[in-house]
């Protein structure tokens, strides 16, 4: 499930317990990537939190509802490592 | 030279507009108040993000060692230096030898203390009695001009009164971004009941007390993100910006940051209520603050400019 987490962060939540080694590996691979949005991931071992600058977004779109952009830069990044499909 | 902090007051840290990492262990985790931080280093002549002095409840002693251009943001503390009444968001010039001390408010929380040409501390960022805080004296043409302005008297003439801000700190209500997991009968509860501030462990967290919420334990370990509210043994608890541990606490929601300013200005027995929205709603809220804050900084650069003219002819 992706929510919003406020009006700077989107988080990413699973009820079952992420390996550890798993949010290592997408830790270092979102710090080594770059990213149009997305500033900072947080993790915890039943979610994934990515940070971003919502007035950026807004001005680079013309538009007061970043959030479905970042949820979809979070999902392609998450797809891209094969943690989601 | 330096400022030297004679009392270092509750509690003042050297802090940065936003979280930063540093060599040296000092921790730089953002001003809590970040409206006030940009807006003391604007009076000045600061770029927004120079550090600044976050100081709470009691704010520190602060003695100059060279002619220093200063200004205050943030809680209504009034200070005192020469026998002389020193207002928050105004620009003062005090001298070698001159002593800043603030007087207590039963209103606000936290100030932020920007210096002209910027600060910084080596070792620790959070002062201590005896600390000296080296002035960086990255002085801009602009500031050469404050400094000659403010030669014949000491202080700017004008001022961001009170009311302009009023929009920002003057309410009790805090928008909460909805989750879709939190059912509406917890978000009902937490909206018809009025909270009060019970204690602060600080910059980490704001503990509320009032009715009693109940919400279903989902197993989850939640992340320590500003602005989060938290659940925990039924009463509510309001992360700050040093609030960045993993938590069992149930999470039923999200402050906005353009209500974070107001927040972190309560402190023990301030009332607190809430209105849960969605994220869109909140988003266009940012927005318009967000304009507000460029259009109040536009005229404060119009404003002293047209005073340093004035000064001029």
């Amino acid at each position: 499930m992706f929510f919003a987490n406020g009006d700077h962060a989107v988080t990413y939540q699973q009820n079952e317990v992420i390996d550890p080694l798993v949010l290592k590996r997408l830790t270092n691979a979102f710090n080594t990537d770059t990213h149009q949005y997305l500033t900072e991931i947080i993790t915890t071992e039943n979610t994934l939190t990515f940070m971003y600058e919502p007035v950026r977004v807004m001005e680079s779109h013309d538009t007061i509802e970043p959030s479905g952009l970042v949820v979809e830069e979070a999902e392609r990044f998450l797809v891209e490592k094969g943690f989601l499909k | 030279m330096s400022l030297i902090i004679q009392d270092s007051g509750l509690f003042s840290i050297v802090q940065s507009l936003d979280k930063r990492s540093s060599p040296d262990g000092q921790e730089f985790k953002g001003a809590c108040d970040r409206l006030a931080h940009q807006l003391a280093n604007q009076l000045v002549g600061n770029k927004k993000d120079e550090l600044t002095i976050e100081m709470t409840v009691k704010p520190a002693v602060i003695k100059f060692t060279e002619p220093t251009i200063i200004a205050f943001s943030g809680a209504e503390f009034t200070g005192r230096c020469n026998n002389q009444e020193v207002l928050p968001n105004r620009i003062y010039l005090f001298d070698r030898g001159d002593v800043l001390k603030f007087v207590d408010t039963p209103r606000g929380n936290r100030i932020y203390l920007a210096v002209a040409g910027g600060i910084e501390v080596e070792g620790s960022n959070i002062l201590k009695s005896g600390d000296e805080v080296i002035m960086c004296r990255d002085y801009t043409f602009q500031h050469d001009e404050l400094f000659n302005m403010l030669r014949n008297r000491n202080m700017v003439s004008w001022g961001v009164d009170t009311y302009s801000l009023v929009e920002i700190y003057i309410s009790d209500l805090f928008h909460v971004v909805r989750r879709p997991d939190i059912s509406d009968e917890v978000y009902d509860r937490l909206e018809s009941a009025e909270f009060t501030v019970s204690k602060e462990k600080n910059r980490v967290s704001l503990y509320l007390e009032g009715k009693h919420l109940d919400t279903d334990r989902s197993k989850v370990t939640h992340p320590g993100i500003k602005g989060g509210v938290y659940i925990a043994a039924g009463e509510p608890v309001l992360a700050l910006n040093d609030f960045d541990q993993p938590t069992t606490a149930e999470h039923i929601g999200t402050i906005p940051s353009y209500h974070m300013h107001k927040l972190s200005q309560k402190r023990r027995g301030s009332k607190v209520k809430f209105k849960v929205i969605d994220c869109d709603d909140a988003h266009a809220n940012l927005y318009a603050q967000d304009l507000w804050v460029k259009s109040l900084f536009k005229a404060i650069d119009y404003r002293l400019s047209k005073e340093l003219v004035k000064d001029k002819m």
